[in-house]
């Protein structure tokens, strides 16, 4: 079988020096990710076998797409979508959601990855004018001002963005081994049987 | 113009006997038959896709005869692993990344792999509704396209697909409350027809049938194809169709790895005959891209439908799991909504979750609230379209403009839905549109959705119809009413893009339908 193209611990294309305009078209085509998250996630299932699972990675390192950079938005934005509750105690800080993301954007045809890669950095660079630093480097209370900002924002294209990684994270969040079981409870043919986890 | 809409009608259906119905899984070759970077075939007929429109048409040929060759982009087996991203990866066009732009932006998936769209739709099974086959009839000049013909075809692919009434059994609780929230109401409905024999109720058809329970057409109507000397070659995307002197004589096509997606070669079909069954998006975008749809006339890729629809979310004071029992296995329809067809909503928790934007500081409520949601999904038979091109790199490019009349029957029906969620016990009710909020009755609710405008809604669509229309004007459609070319001969399209307007119900079986009566006309020469 031949070899993906890009194997986890390739060194990652290097990011824009600065956040680009972002565009409603890039938008777009960041929100139509929404039909295919799985595209983007599924990478870790069809790499299974050839790397250490998603889930398993340290942090920071092994990345294939993210540079640390856009992994830390990644990170903490899934950190502040599904933080620990007294149901789920396991959150999603923990979850390995970069590596999961990293792994998934492998499958993702080049034009969206790089819509990707520009809103990534456009998001976590939006709280800079206002707050000073980026959404990463936020204290947790602020990123959860921030987060509901973008969900609830007047522009249909931000919440789109916005909801659209808050469901991506919400697959790896879900198919993690810590938090398979507790949704097997609910949808048994599917979380925790023969899943990426 | 598309403005005819009919009720759903349900006939009485006998309880299918799995075992009559679901055979092995079609042998396919896959990308190992591709040797050296090349593989050339003869046929007499060459088929693009393998979902229930080309499935339909190459079962008709191979038992009449004809060597039928079919080619399709995806998989050659069912690769099921219960996970939506597995899905989109290796079972959705373009891998689920096919986005209409316009006055909103909302995903149109469409199913790949021997199989298509069946591999992973819910199954529904409803017969296109009276008025619009016989509207079609009349305006095609073709008999055979009315109810009563049309009967007949539908219940032989009903037989083979063993469509039966969704089992109390493996209903799920979901299903239960739509049903009797529609008793409740008066309105029509209950438990709805699925071509699912052997269903266990999982819930997850749409991820793929993790038991084989779901008469997908890789079970159904292509073994019996490969039995009477078809041959599938997947892991092929046909890059054109190879016309000469105004005649199509084959199509030629890119073999990759379904895995890594690494390019292995070209594969080349010569036939006399050329079958174009990619769906609604895949084949116009593929006329587009080869650049044949120029000498197609105007029609080619437009006129687009999509049934683009919304959800209503119930929460009720017990356990419901929606997730649970046969996937959409319930419907009903509102006697003053002629073509809204709301049917039960099945998503996974985390698509519930993000719909109800109940994450940060209020997940924790939304773990608590998921085990009690129900939900219904509203489909719209539009009036409003859009068309299909091709991107320069292949992908398909597609617009649609919803339209201020069907943004008001999505809403009404909407409303129906919250009326029959509320007449099922529901304490409140919600929507994935912004601004719309939670409510404890349908007066409020109707008043918070009279203030949304189309970009609010989340919208969503898995039925892309009528983008190469059946019609007796050249100019105004792509085919003739047997599916043929007006422009090319030898060239064909069976798939959901030749319906002359919105059906209003899901199209698989219309689709298989429409196969069957496309099969059997090439087969008889014409």
């Amino acid at each position: 079988m031949p070899a993906p193209a890009r194997p986890p611990g390739a060194p990652p294309d290097g990011p824009p020096a600065e956040p680009v305009l972002v565009t409603r078209r890039q938008l777009l085509a960041l929100t139509a990710l929404s039909a295919a998250a799985g595209a983007l996630s599924t990478q870790a299932g069809g790499l299974a076998g050839t790397a250490i699972s998603w889930y398993a990675r340290p942090v920071g390192v092994g990345y294939g797409f993210f540079s640390n950079e856009e992994a830390a938005f990644v990170r903490a934005f899934a950190a502040t979508a599904y933080p620990s509750t007294p149901t789920q105690p396991f959150d999603a800080a923990r979850a390995g959601i970069d590596h999961y993301i990293d792994e998934a954007m492998a499958g993702v045809e080049a034009g969206v990855r790089d819509a990707v890669r520009t809103l990534l950095h456009g998001l976590d660079a939006w709280p800079r004018p206002r707050r000073l630093y980026r959404f990463s480097d936020l204290d947790e209370g602020q990123r959860r001002e921030v987060l509901d900002h973008w969900l609830h924002h007047f522009s249909p294209d931000i919440r789109g963005v916005a909801g659209l990684l808050v469901l991506l994270a919400g697959m790896g969040y879900t198919t993690h081994p810590q938090n398979a079981a507790f949704f097997r409870q609910m949808h048994g043919c599917a979380y925790g049987r023969g899943t990426d986890a | 113009m598309s403005t005819e809409h009919g009720h759903v009608e349900v006939p009485a259906y006998p309880v299918p006997d799995p075992s009559q119905v679901i055979r092995a899984e079609a042998p396919a070759d896959d990308w190992t038959a591709v040797r050296d970077g090349r593989r050339q075939l003869r046929a007499d007929v060459v088929i693009v896709g393998t979902g229930p429109g080309g499935a339909a048409a190459a079962r008709e040929l191979a038992r009449a005869g004809a060597r039928v060759v079919l080619l399709e982009e995806g998989p050659s087996r069912q690769r099921f692993r219960p996970n939506q991203a597995h899905t989109a990866r290796y079972h959705m066009q373009e891998g689920g990344l096919m986005l209409a732009r316009g006055t909103t932006g909302f995903p149109i998936s469409a199913g790949r792999g021997v199989g298509g769209g069946t591999l992973i739709n819910s199954a529904l099974s409803f017969r296109t509704p009276t008025a619009i086959l016989d509207g079609w009839a009349d305006r095609l000049q073709a008999p055979w396209w009315s109810a009563e013909a049309m009967a007949l075809v539908y219940a032989e692919v009903e037989a083979l697909s063993g469509v039966g009434i969704t089992p109390d059994a493996v209903a799920g609780e979901n299903n239960r409350l739509i049903a009797l929230g529609a008793a409740r109401m008066g309105f029509p409905g209950g438990l709805a027809p699925r071509s699912t024999p052997g269903c266990r109720g999982c819930g997850i058809c749409n991820f793929g049938c993790p038991t084989q329970g779901k008469a997908s057409v890789n079970l159904t109507f292509l073994p019996d194809a490969v039995e009477h000397g078809a041959l599938i070659q997947a892991d092929v995307r046909v890059t054109g169709v190879r016309v000469e002197g105004g005649r199509a004589i084959g199509v030629v096509g890119r073999c990759h790895h379904p895995d890594t997606r690494q390019d292995l070669g070209e594969v080349e079909v010569l036939a006399d005959k050329v079958v174009l069954s990619a769906g609604a998006i895949g084949t116009p975008r593929l006329l587009w891209a080869c650049g044949l749809a120029a000498q197609m006339g105007g029609a080619v890729g437009e006129g687009l439908h999509v049934h683009a629809g919304s959800a209503v979310l119930g929460l009720h004071p017990h356990e419901v799991h929606l997730w649970k029992g046969a996937t959409q296995g319930a419907y009903f329809h509102d006697p003053a909504l002629p073509g809204v067809l709301p049917h039960s909503f099945t998503a996974p928790p985390e698509v519930c979750l993000a719909a109800l934007n109940r994450v940060g500081p209020r997940l924790q409520e939304g773990l608590e609230l998921l085990p009690r949601l129900s939900g219904v999904i509203v489909l719209v038979s539009d009036e409003s379209t859009g068309r299909v091109r091709a991107f320069a790199d292949g992908r398909a490019d597609i617009t649609y403009h919803f339209g201020a009349v069907d943004l008001e029957r999505a809403r009404l029906g909407l409303l129906s839905s919250a009326r029959v969620l509320f007449a099922a016990g529901a304490e409140s009710v919600t929507a994935p549109i912004f601004g719309v909020g939670t409510h404890r009755d349908v007066e409020p609710f109707a008043a918070a959705l009279d203030s949304r405008v189309v970009t609010d809604y989340t919208m969503y669509s898995a039925h892309p119809m009528s983008s190469c229309r059946m019609g007796v004007d050249p100019s105004t459609s792509v085919v003739d009413p047997r599916g043929r070319s007006h422009h090319i001969e030898g060239l064909y399209l069976s798939d959901a893009s030749i319906y002359p307007s919105s059906l209003g119900v899901n199209p698989q079986l219309t689709t298989m339908a429409a196969g069957v009566v496309i099969g059997r006309a090439i087969a008889a020469g014409g």
